[in-house]
């Protein structure tokens, strides 16, 4: 499936982290946006209305979970714009709250490859078509 | 004159009433603790988990670098979260020279070690930590609570 044109908000706060991702989805013809924190995440999320978003969890001023759960309280076209989570917390609890807040997956970055985590946003944004 | 002590101690409990709500958990008030752990991704973690349960983590990465906050701001921290294997002077070091100092032998230590062995747990006690958890023996939530819980 080719998600050339689609447009994708990375909000992850270590930049190479960001970088490898940018690059790697670059070259699938997406749109990038980037956020560093989860406030300004939420505002690009809400002036960029990307067609999904990969979020960090432990992020400065304001964390992943926020941005969850802001996200949630905004209109419906927001709300239904999918979230994967991008995290090495890998406890039950971090990923059950994640899920619980909207996370339409959950991935654990020491254990995931780049490639799989575009197969994902490319299996999500098919879903969300 | 009794009459004027009585209703002094009636005063004295209305206004401890009005500070302190009954049933309040002292341990759930956000407190301010100081981080000593070099491990960076750990590190994180920690004062992720720390500020999603509303307290107030300073960071330090060596004990050198905690030695510095705890000479400007010492009175401001409530309890140091303490590794032991840092890189340059080590956990028990930094606590055995905390405890030789008058301003900060009462402060509060949990000693936080990736070692279970029973010499390094006692060192650590003798030399005052207020408690010891091993990293291994729980996942990282539970002992981010237990040492809050603890403090």
């Amino acid at each position: 499936m080719s998600i050339a044109g689609k447009k994708i908000l990375i909000i992850e706060d270590d930049e190479h982290i960001a970088r490898v991702y940018a690059i790697k989805l670059g070259k699938e013809g997406v749109t990038l946006f980037t956020a560093r924190d989860g406030e300004d995440g939420l505002g690009k999320i809400q002036s960029e209305i990307p067609d999904i978003v990969l979020l960090d969890l432990m992020l400065p001023i304001k964390d992943g979970f926020w941005v969850l759960e802001e996200k949630a309280k905004l209109s419906a076209s927001i709300k239904k714009i999918p979230v994967i989570v991008l995290s090495n917390l890998g406890q039950a609890e971090d990923i059950n709250h994640a899920r619980s807040l909207g996370a339409v997956d959950y991935i654990i970055k020491a254990g995931t490859s780049i490639q799989a985590v575009v197969d994902l946003v490319k299996e999500h944004l098919k879903k969300a078509e | 004159m009794l009459h004027s002590k009585v209703k002094r101690d009636i005063l004295v409990k209305m206004i401890e009433k009005s500070t302190t709500k009954e049933g309040e958990d002292h341990s759930k008030k956000p407190k301010h603790i100081l981080v000593v752990e070099d491990d960076r991704a750990l590190h994180k973690a920690i004062i992720f988990k720390l500020k999603r349960l509303g307290h107030f983590p300073i960071s330090a990465y060596s004990a050198e670098e905690a030695t510095e906050i705890l000479k400007k701001s010492s009175e401001e921290i409530d309890f140091i979260w303490l590794d032991i294997l840092l890189p340059g002077m080590d956990g028990l070091e930094f606590l055995r020279l905390m405890r030789k100092n008058p301003a900060l032998k009462d402060k509060k230590v949990t000693v936080i070690s990736v070692s279970g062995g029973l010499m390094m747990k006692d060192r650590a006690m003798e030399l005052g930590a207020d408690d010891y958890i091993v990293k291994s023996d729980h996942n990282l939530s539970d002992i981010v609570n237990m040492v809050v819980e603890k403090s």
